[in-house]
């Protein structure tokens, strides 16, 4: 029988902390590592040897109360009733420390800043905010240098801020935990030798070795680089690989063919067990030298034999991509899988220069999550921050500022736009609205990120991020070189639609009034079919059709600019990006009937920054031209652009051709990323309705990939909507 | 200048090299079987009908009576009319200049993939004068230009175009001329003779063979023999344009036919060393 001690290792480790002697002013981040350390010195431990790598793993929320990069302390009632339900003889006990942690829950403090109207706000998809996710550390330097060589960084800055002793004392402690835990492997590994099948043997031999070089030294091979990575990785949370062929790629070259291949498919098939993020190849250094080696092609064809939907992989191209880089991505995206997504160094790095980030640096980017921009090992920023919709801004601006969904005023007060006798005002108006969701968001992310700076400090993390030794400064707490926060828009093209539209009949040929419109809104165009008609007929967005276009880009630029004028707690601004993904469809079913001619009932939202499902009818440079009218060196939360092609002419020489000229001409204009679905439309209808012949059936939604026939109807139509694009 | 069109289709890949645009001609003076694109023949403007949208409310018969029949003028009123959005009216009266605004919006396209124009049809030489300012235009904007033909037109229309042309796509449907106005309605000499004066023009020439099983299949051998030197082309014959010709009110007049397969075609390619560029349908 487990004791309450044995099933909350993080829990005892924190309270328990010998805080005699620490600076209170980081008494938090001492208990932080200290319950880290606990955690790693008494989990349970297992070493699987047809993993071929030995790590955590651990299961939420299985570890009772803990530190998640996402949710800082965790201890919420999930977790406490699953625990219960784990040991009903701990139930009392197990209230009490529950109980005990539950003033310093970061979620119930993050909490805190919210008023009714955030509430009501956020219960009608108008905005969200106040995330704190994901990080990319730094496993290049890590494993360069080691814990050894971390322990030397934190030793000369430990000298230089000599204020801040007891912040590096727990910087010392989390590393510590790191060693620890890989000595219990270590010892672990040799005892199972013991009884172990001669196979399993030669494998456990190999981690025992491994062990005893890493994590204090650089690997030896690429097995330790794998094994070394993977030990980190799983350490603290799953989150994204990120420049996994930039970190690893040295160890790739030197090792023996076969035998690196295998580690490989080993590490791709632990990835997918615990549902890896983001890992990024290719793309290039701040001189636009390609960085592609022979990891990163392994790295595109094990994603084709394996056929896996995680992790999520990026591919970054420039002007001196070679010709196989193009070739092997276009031909892992026609095996069906959605992936690589395709990213352009040319785009993304000027953009990132645009808000202060050096070249050397902005070179380093990589995705994390789904397709938030992050700077690899030196930032806090690759999450969501928040989200706007972009469409309910326009609601508001129509209807004074009350929700067509709850009916209350939940906006801003505008006027009555039955008042504006032009554009012009109407456009001003929706732009007050779109800051003002903004506002909200900042004023709740910023809230969060002081709260998370405060309350919920991460250790780890500083290590493994720079600039947080360097300045004696928690990752939480501005320690990260860059701290830019970001927003993503929802139903941006949407509202472009809308507007274009409004302004076509109200304002300039006069055809209806603004009353009419919104009375025709208000009853879900009954008795105004021939209005609806016009409305869904009218020029939309995504067709190289100039009026729609430019709106679209004037208000990207007026929701992006915006952003960039907010100061974000973690240093640097908000920046704007868009990709909707698997949201549109809770976004779309919280609006109205919409001026586009969209009826209430309709949960259809346009997906990321492309066109509204079924109304891009000119081709995909039609589509891409119409895309590039918006600056997209102001996305630099990434603007997401999905397209798809039919899988059949995309097995075509030809098309695969025109689609490598296609992507290199987007991205010579300017385009930022690209992410190809290969279906037809009646496979996914045909998927629909008999999903369980098409289980295998993979979807790219975004950078998140998942399974057709596990997708919400709504979404799975906004698929089959979306205009199948000639090839 | 002004013409008439029916459709322009962006992100053409496979008439031409790289990616193209396709300014489709209104108006045919062969009426192949197999066309694909039946609302090409006629020159004028017809009404289609989506049977698929259509849900027989009545509303154009009430407002019309001549839909359908050959009284129909075309005139797009019960487009207007229609609560399905399920008829529309094909064809279009153009400018030269109009086309070439549309064209030059993928220049950026083109000039990674070193594609261009094409003009297709229907048969884009019945409207030489038409064809040529569009040509001339773009050549003029450093366009790459093509044109895909039936050359069932007197030579001077050629002359017209040639001298604003990179690509040359001449259809050879076949070559014995009793099968050929079996086929296409019309007899095949003129064509023959104008694909001979092609051959010693210095463009870039590639005759192209629509294979269909049953009906020209035993022709490829002479046509090949007729092409030579230049390249033959050949195209898997497909039924896509089916729904066409029930949205015109006509019948499909080779139903039964089956499209061969690309593993066929290939087979034939090889057979008769043709090109076959498998467009994945």
């Amino acid at each position: 029988m487990k004791t309450l001690r044995e099933i909350e290792p993080f829990a005892f480790g924190f309270k328990e902390a010998d805080v005699s002697g620490v600076d209170p002013k980081y008494e938090r981040n001492y208990r932080i590592a200290c319950g880290f350390k606990a955690f790693m010195e008494k989990c349970e431990i297992s070493i699987n040897p047809a993993d071929w790598f030995a790590g955590p793993c651990c299961e939420f929320p299985n570890m009772g109360i803990h530190y998640s990069r996402g949710g800082g302390i965790e201890s919420d009632p999930n977790i406490r009733n699953n625990q219960k339900k784990r040991f009903p003889y701990l139930a009392d006990e197990i209230d009490v420390l529950y109980d005990e942690f539950e003033p310093i829950r970061t979620f119930r403090l993050t909490g805190e800043v919210f008023t009714n109207n955030h509430f009501k706000l956020m219960d009608n998809n108008c905005c969200w905010g106040a995330g704190s996710g994901h990080a990319n550390p730094d496993y290049e330097m890590l494993l360069r240098i080691g814990t050894n060589g971390i322990r030397e960084k934190i030793n000369l800055f430990k000298k230089i801020h000599t204020d801040k002793k007891s912040f590096y004392d727990s910087l010392e402690i989390a590393l510590s935990a790191l060693e620890i835990l890989a000595e219990r492997y270590r010892i672990l590994a040799e005892k199972m030798i013991e009884t172990a099948s001669e196979n399993d043997a030669k494998i456990l031999k190999r981690i025992a070795s491994a062990f005893q070089n890493i994590p204090q030294n650089q690997p030896r091979d690429f097995f330790e680089a794998c094994q070394f990575f993977w030990l980190a990785y799983s350490f603290i949370d799953n989150d994204s690989p990120g420049l996994f062929d930039y970190a690893l790629g040295r160890y790739y070259e030197k090792h023996d063919e076969q035998d690196r291949y295998k580690c490989l498919e080993k590490l791709w098939e632990l990835f997918y067990k615990v549902r890896a993020w983001n890992l990024c190849i290719g793309g290039s250094d701040e001189f636009y030298n390609d960085r592609c080696c022979e990891l990163t092609y392994d790295i595109l064809r094990v994603a084709r034999e394996k056929h896996y939907t995680t992790p999520n992989i990026t591919m970054r191209f420039h002007r001196n991509s070679p010709e196989r880089a193009w070739k092997e991505a276009v031909e892992t995206i026609a095996t069906g899988i959605g992936m690589p997504a395709i990213y352009n160094d040319e785009c993304v790095c000027p953009a990132l220069e645009a808000i202060g980030i050096p070249a050397s640096d902005a070179h380093l980017y990589c995705m994390n999550g789904c397709n938030q921009i992050d700077i690899f090992g030196k930032s806090h920023m690759g999450l969501e921050d928040g989200e706007i919709s972009v469409i309910k801004a326009l609601e508001f601006a129509l209807f004074d500022g009350v929700c067509q969904k709850c009916f209350e005023k939940i906006g801003l007060s505008t006027g009555n736009a039955d008042e504006f006798d032009s554009f012009e005002k109407l456009l001003n108006a929706f732009y007050k609205q779109t800051d003002f969701l903004t506002d909200t968001v900042v004023e709740i992310s910023n809230y969060a990120q002081r709260v998370f700076a405060e309350h919920a400090p991460n250790p780890w993390h500083s290590l493994v991020i720079q600039g947080c030794i360097e300045k004696g400064l928690d990752y939480k707490n501005r320690g990260p070189y860059y701290g830019h926060a970001q927003i993503l828009t929802e139903g941006l093209p949407d509202a472009a639609d809308s507007l274009a539209a409004i302004k076509h009949f109200v304002f300039d040929e006069k055809k209806y009034t603004m009353s009419q419109l919104k009375d025709a809104l208000q009853s879900d165009f009954k008795g105004y079919e021939n209005m609806q008609k016009d409305l869904y007929s009218y020029d939309k967005f995504g067709n190289d059709i100039d009026d729609v276009d430019r709106i679209y880009a004037e208000i990207t630029d007026h929701i992006y600019r915006y952003g960039q004028t907010k100061s974000a707690f973690r240093g640097g601004k908000f920046g704007f990006g868009c990709s909707t993904f698997e949201r549109a469809a809770r976004y779309g079913a919280s609006v109205g009937a919409l001026p586009n001619g969209r009826h209430r009932d309709d949960s259809t939202l346009a997906d990321s920054i492309g066109a509204v499902p079924g109304c891009d009818e000119n081709g995909p440079t039609a589509l891409l031209n119409s895309v590039l009218k918006a600056n997209q060196f102001l996305a630099t939360s990434g603007n997401v652009l999905q397209m798809k092609f039919q899988k059949n002419q995309f097995n075509t020489p030809t098309g695969i051709l025109s689609f490598i000229a296609l992507a290199k001409t987007y991205f010579r204009l300017g385009g930022q990323t690209l992410q190809v679905n290969v279906l037809s439309a009646d496979e996914l209808k045909e998927a629909k309705k008999n999903p369980e012949k098409y289980k295998n059936l993979i979807v790219r939604v975004g950078g998140f990939s998942d399974y057709f026939v596990e997708l919400e109807e709504g979404l799975q139509d906004n698929i089959i909507k979306r205009t199948e694009q000639v090839m | 200048m002004d013409g008439m069109i029916f459709d322009i289709q962006r992100f053409s890949i496979f008439d031409g090299t790289g990616i193209r645009t396709n300014v489709f001609f209104k108006g045919c003076n062969l009426k192949c079987l197999w066309c694909h694109n039946p609302e090409s023949q006629n020159k004028n403007t017809e009404l289609m009908l989506s049977h698929a949208k259509c849900i027989g409310c009545g509303e154009c018969e009430i407002f019309c009576k001549n839909t359908f029949t050959n009284k129909c003028t075309a005139c797009g009123k019960c487009v207007e009319i229609c609560p399905q959005n399920a008829r529309k009216i094909t064809g279009k009266k153009v400018t030269a200049d109009e086309v070439v605004e549309e064209v030059i919006k993928d220049k950026a396209f083109y000039e990674t993939s070193g594609g261009g124009v094409t003009l297709s049809g229907g048969e884009p030489l019945l409207q030489s004068d038409f064809a040529a300012e569009i040509l001339r235009k773009c050549k003029e904007k450093n366009i790459g230009t093509a044109i895909e033909t039936a050359a069932n037109v007197p030579w001077k229309n050629f002359q017209k175009v040639l001298p604003f042309l990179d690509i040359i796509l001449c259809d050879i449907k076949c070559i014995d001329e009793v099968l050929h106005k079996k086929l296409t309605g019309v007899p095949n000499q003129l064509i023959l003779d104008n694909a001979q004066k092609l051959k010693s023009e210095n463009k870039n020439l590639i005759f192209r063979m629509p294979v269909i099983p049953t009906l020209n299949e035993s022709e490829i051998e002479k046509v090949k023999a007729f092409a030579g030197n230049t390249p033959l082309e050949i195209l898997a014959y497909h039924n896509t344009g089916k729904e066409k010709y029930n949205s015109l009110g006509r019948k499909y007049d080779i139903e039964s036919i089956v499209p061969p397969s690309a593993e066929y075609m290939k087979e034939i390619a090889k057979k008769f060393s043709c090109i076959y560029t498998p467009s994945g349908l």
